[in-house]
């Protein structure tokens, strides 16, 4: 029921830092119907146009902060993200992307379930892997982002 | 006709609406406009600046329950066992999460808070060690006039050993602060039900009776709905003989409405349900 909304999809836009395009960036919601403590956000499945990225080159961006790798994010054990908020998504990909439409597939890894599943205990010494599962949503989601 | 069993609505019905269509104020006038007077909300999704509690938020609470004539019924809280990385959480840490949500609950004017903890099997046993952190905060518990009640929910069924243990450490403690949530999907008893989605169709199920030796315990009951058909009628819960067993033994407590069907991010939807189901509750009710 959440997936209709966990990714904006105007939000598309090339990183540039130092004078440099880096990669890009999305913004995305929180699939479920509470807001979590960051710790609990682990991992991202992201496929853009065929290519995934690995976790390493994906960094989170909420509340104002600078954006945050997911080692990073395992200490923000009592910083919140919203169910309202919005974050964004920090991908590395030298160069960016080209302007025009793309073809994302997205899918959000925390464990903030409350245990139903075996995995759940699992995942706090490793965490699930980008695309395996995690959170309320069960399956790679797909959009289409415009990059003006 | 004292009004000893009270109409409440989890907000959390609204999720699929909430922070797109509707707004906590929506939440409100479609509670006042079918005669609800008590709301739970979910302090990780309803509070802005949850973990932390701002005035502004604060003082636009107060004026929705006032202007809406609706009172805090339920809190709702987690103790997230699991957020941090390569262990779990000590009791000095689940200490420090509750404590914050009690003094949030108390200054937000809840007495009722549904506690989430972290489960470990399949009939959604707590965390082994619940006793030690629930009896580190019972003092604090009672210094901010709250009852931390876990949710007895499908697939548990009443007599779990795990609900039992809840019953005795109330009994051996003599807490005043700890109690229990029946959800009454402990009771559904049709799983095929066009409409209804279900994830185990041989899921078992409690008798409306069976909750009466906890009912001393009881201090809040969620009124899981998954379909009402356009008669007032649910479908999988057998809302009148429950609501007549706790009539009969002297329930005094809300009725919170959850939603747990389908198409509820389809604007209007769940308000539509909800003025079913409470039309079907006070018919039953008599009031």
């Amino acid at each position: 029921m959440y997936e209709d909304f966990l990714v904006r999809t105007d939000s598309l836009e090339n990183v540039v830092e130092n004078g440099e395009t880096t990669g890009f960036k999305f913004a995305v919601r929180n699939a479920n119907y509470r807001g979590i403590f960051l710790s609990l956000v682990t991992s991202f499945y992201v496929e853009m146009d065929g290519e995934e990225f690995p976790i390493d080159d994906i960094r989170f961006a909420v509340n104002g902060a600078a954006p945050r790798s997911m080692e990073e994010l395992k200490k923000a054990v009592f910083e919140h993200w919203d169910m309202q908020d919005e974050a964004y998504l920090y991908v590395k990909k030298p160069g960016g992307l080209e302007k025009g439409t793309h073809r994302l597939g997205y899918m959000p890894g925390t464990i903030d379930g409350y245990g139903y599943k075996a995995t759940d205990a699992e995942w706090v010494d490793n965490p699930p892997q980008p695309g395996k599962g995690g959170g309320k949503t069960y399956h790679v989601c797909n959009f289409t982002l415009e990059l003006n | 006709m004292e009004k000893k069993i009270k109409r409440g609505v989890s907000i959390y019905s609204y999720s699929g609406e909430y922070g797109r269509t509707m707004d906590l104020e929506d939440c409100f006038k479609d509670m006042h406009d079918m005669g609800a007077t008590g709301i739970e909300i979910l302090a990780n999704s309803h509070i802005d600046s949850y973990p932390v509690l701002s005035d502004e938020y604060l003082s636009k609470w107060k004026s929705l329950c006032e202007t809406y004539q609706v009172e805090p019924a339920e809190y709702g809280h987690w103790i997230d066992t699991r957020l941090y990385k390569n262990r779990n959480m000590t009791g000095e840490e689940a200490r420090r999460v509750l404590i914050n949500d009690f003094q949030i609950a108390n200054a937000l004017g809840f007495h009722v808070l549904r506690t989430k903890m972290g489960v470990i099997n399949g009939e959604l046993a707590p965390f082994p060690e619940w006793k030690e952190v629930i009896l580190s905060v019972l003092d604090e518990a009672a210094k901010y006039d709250v009852i931390m009640c876990p949710e007895i929910h499908l697939p548990s069924l009443l007599q779990d050993q795990f609900v039992l243990d809840y019953v005795d450490f109330i009994n051996m403690t003599g807490t005043k602060n700890f109690g229990l949530n029946i959800d009454l999907s402990v009771f559904q008893n049709r799983f095929n039900v066009e409409g209804v989605v279900s994830y185990n169709q041989d899921t078992r199920h409690n008798e409306p009776e069976d909750i009466i030796p906890l009912l001393p315990y009881v201090k809040c009951i969620h009124a899981k709905f998954n379909r009402m058909d356009d008669d007032f009628n649910e479908l999988t819960i057998p809302y009148p003989e429950i609501i007549r067993v706790l009539m009969d033994n002297g329930y005094e407590g809300y009725l919170i409405s959850e939603y747990e069907g389908i198409n509820k991010n389809v604007p209007g939807y769940v308000s539509h349900e909800l003025r079913k189901q409470h039309v079907m509750m006070k018919r039953i009710l008599g009031y």
